[in-house]
C-alpha cells in the first residue's frame, strides 16, 4: 500500500516537471513564431545564413514562376522593406498575391531569401463564393 | 480548389471517432451489466 | 420511468439537431470563396473545440466541488467530462491538421495556437492516467481534482493565444466584430448547439457508466463478506 502510494506521487511529480518544461520550451519558441520583414533586415550582417521564419505580404504584381528551374520568385513585405524570395516546392493553396505568408529558410547577402518552406495563412474573412463573381 | 478528399477525411474522421467512443461506452456497459446480473444471482444463491 | 423517458427526449433532440447541422453544412452553407470546400470544416471544427473548452470548464468547477464537498458524484463528473474533452480535443487536432494540409501548406507547425492546444491534449491525456490509476483511492481523486483545477489554465492562453502572440492561425471572431457570411454564421451556430447536445448525451453515457463500476463494486464487496 505504501509502495504504490510513493509510487504514485513520484510519478506525479515526473509528470509535472515533464508538463512544465513542455510549456516552458514551447511558449519560449512560440511567442516570437516568425519575424517581421523589418526585424530580420534590422539584424544587419548577424541575419545572414541562419534558418529564420520569416512573415510577411506578398506584394502584388512579384509573383514570377520560372518553368525551367521549377522556382516560385516572389517578394515579401511588411509595409517598410521587402525582401525577395526564391521557393522550390509545394505551393499551398492560400498563396496568391497580397496574401500573407510564412517563408522558413534563410537569407543571403545575394540572392535575398532562400525558403525552404513555404506556408500561406488564410482568410479570417468567410465570404460565399457568389460574391467573388459579381 | 478541388480538396474534396481533405474535406471528406476530415468529416469522416470526427464521425468514426465519435460513434467509436459512443458504442465503446455502450458496449462496456452491456458488459457491466451483464456482470452485475450475474454476481447478483450469486448472491441471492449465497442469502 | 420519468429518468428514462428525458433521456430518450434528450438522443431524440440531439440527433435532430446534428442532422440540421449536417444538412446545413452540406446543402446551406455557400462554399467559401478563397479556400472552397474544405472551409466546410470549420464547423465541426470550431464546434470540437467549444466542446473541448465546454468539457475542460466542467471537469474544473467539478475539481472544486469535490474539494469543498468531498461527494463521489463530482469525482465521476470531473473523471467522465475530461474524458469526453480529450476525444474532442483529439477531433480539433486532427481536423484542424487535415485543413491546414491544403491550406497552410503543412500538417503541423509549431506556431503558439497549435502548441497550446497540443499541451491542452497532453495534460488532459495526463489527468486520466493520474485519475485511472488511482482507482478507488479518495487521495487519487483528491490529487486528481486539483491537478484538474490546474491544468485549466491552459484554457485561456489556448483561446487567448491568437490575440496575443503571432501566429498563422486566423483570428474569425475579432472583438470589433466578425466578417464571416451570415449563413455560414447560420450553420455554425447549428453545429455548436448540436455538439453541445451531443456531448451532453455522452456525459450522461459516462457516468451511467461509472455508477455501474460502483454498484459492481458494492456487489462484490458484499459477496466477499
Amino acid at each position: 500500500m505504501k509502495k504504490k502510494k510513493l509510487r504514485f506521487i513520484i510519478g506525479g511529480i515526473i509528470l509535472f516537471l515533464v508538463l512544465g518544461y513542455l510549456i516552458y520550451s514551447g511558449m519560449r519558441g512560440t511567442m516570437l513564431y516568425y519575424m517581421t520583414v523589418s526585424e530580420l533586415m534590422d539584424k544587419g550582417d548577424s541575419a545572414y545564413g541562419e534558418g529564420v521564419r520569416l512573415g510577411g505580404r506578398v506584394v502584388e504584381n512579384s509573383i514570377n514562376w520560372d518553368s525551367l528551374k521549377l522556382e516560385l520568385k516572389f517578394d515579401i513585405t511588411d509595409g517598410k522593406k521587402k525582401i525577395p524570395v526564391v521557393y522550390k516546392g509545394v505551393v499551398p493553396d492560400a498563396f496568391k498575391s497580397g496574401a500573407d505568408v510564412i517563408v522558413e529558410g534563410s537569407y543571403s547577402p545575394q540572392g535575398g531569401f532562400h525558403a525552404t518552406t513555404l506556408l500561406a495563412k488564410c482568410p479570417s474573412k468567410y465570404r460565399p463564393l457568389e460574391d467573388e463573381k459579381t | 480548389m478541388t480538396n474534396l478528399g481533405y474535406f471528406m477525411a476530415a468529416y469522416i474522421i470526427v464521425w468514426i471517432g465519435v460513434f467509436i467512443y459512443l458504442f465503446g461506452l455502450q458496449r462496456s456497459q452491456n458488459r457491466l451489466k451483464k456482470e452485475l446480473e450475474s454476481l447478483k444471482k450469486i448472491l441471492e444463491e449465497k442469502g | 420511468m420519468q429518468r428514462n423517458s428525458l433521456e430518450k427526449i434528450l438522443i431524440g433532440i440531439t440527433f435532430l439537431s446534428l442532422m440540421a447541422s449536417l444538412y446545413a453544412i452540406f446543402f446551406y452553407a455557400p462554399l467559401e470563396a478563397t479556400m472552397g470546400l474544405v472551409q466546410k470544416v470549420w464547423y465541426f471544427h470550431l464546434a470540437s473545440a467549444w466542446v473541448t473548452f465546454l468539457a475542460y470548464a466542467v471537469v474544473f468547477v467539478a475539481g472544486i466541488l469535490y474539494l469543498s464537498r468531498k461527494k463521489r458524484c463530482f469525482d465521476i463528473l470531473g473523471y467522465s467530462s475530461a474524458g469526453i474533452g480529450v476525444v474532442f480535443n483529439t477531433l480539433v487536432l486532427v481536423t484542424g491538421s487535415i485543413w491546414a494540409k491544403p491550406i497552410w501548406g503543412t500538417w503541423w507547425t509549431w506556431d503558439s495556437r497549435l502548441s497550446t492546444t497540443l499541451i491542452l491534449w497532453l495534460m488532459y491525456i495526463a489527468y486520466l492516467m493520474l485519475r485511472t490509476s488511482s482507482g478507488e483511492d479518495s487521495k487519487g481523486a483528491r490529487l486528481a481534482a486539483v491537478f484538474g483545477i490546474v491544468a485549466f489554465i491552459d484554457v485561456p492562453i489556448v483561446y487567448m493565444s491568437i490575440r496575443w502572440w503571432r501566429t498563422i492561425h486566423p483570428l474569425v471572431f475579432k472583438s470589433k466584430g466578425t466578417e464571416v457570411d451570415p449563413a455560414m454564421l447560420t450553420t455554425l451556430l447549428i453545429s455548436l448547439v448540436a455538439f453541445t447536445l451531443l456531448y451532453l448525451c455522452l456525459l450522461r453515457q459516462r457516468i451511467a457508466l461509472e455508477h455501474l463500476k460502483d454498484e459492481l463494486e458494492r456487489v462484490k464487496e458484499k459477496i466477499r463478506r
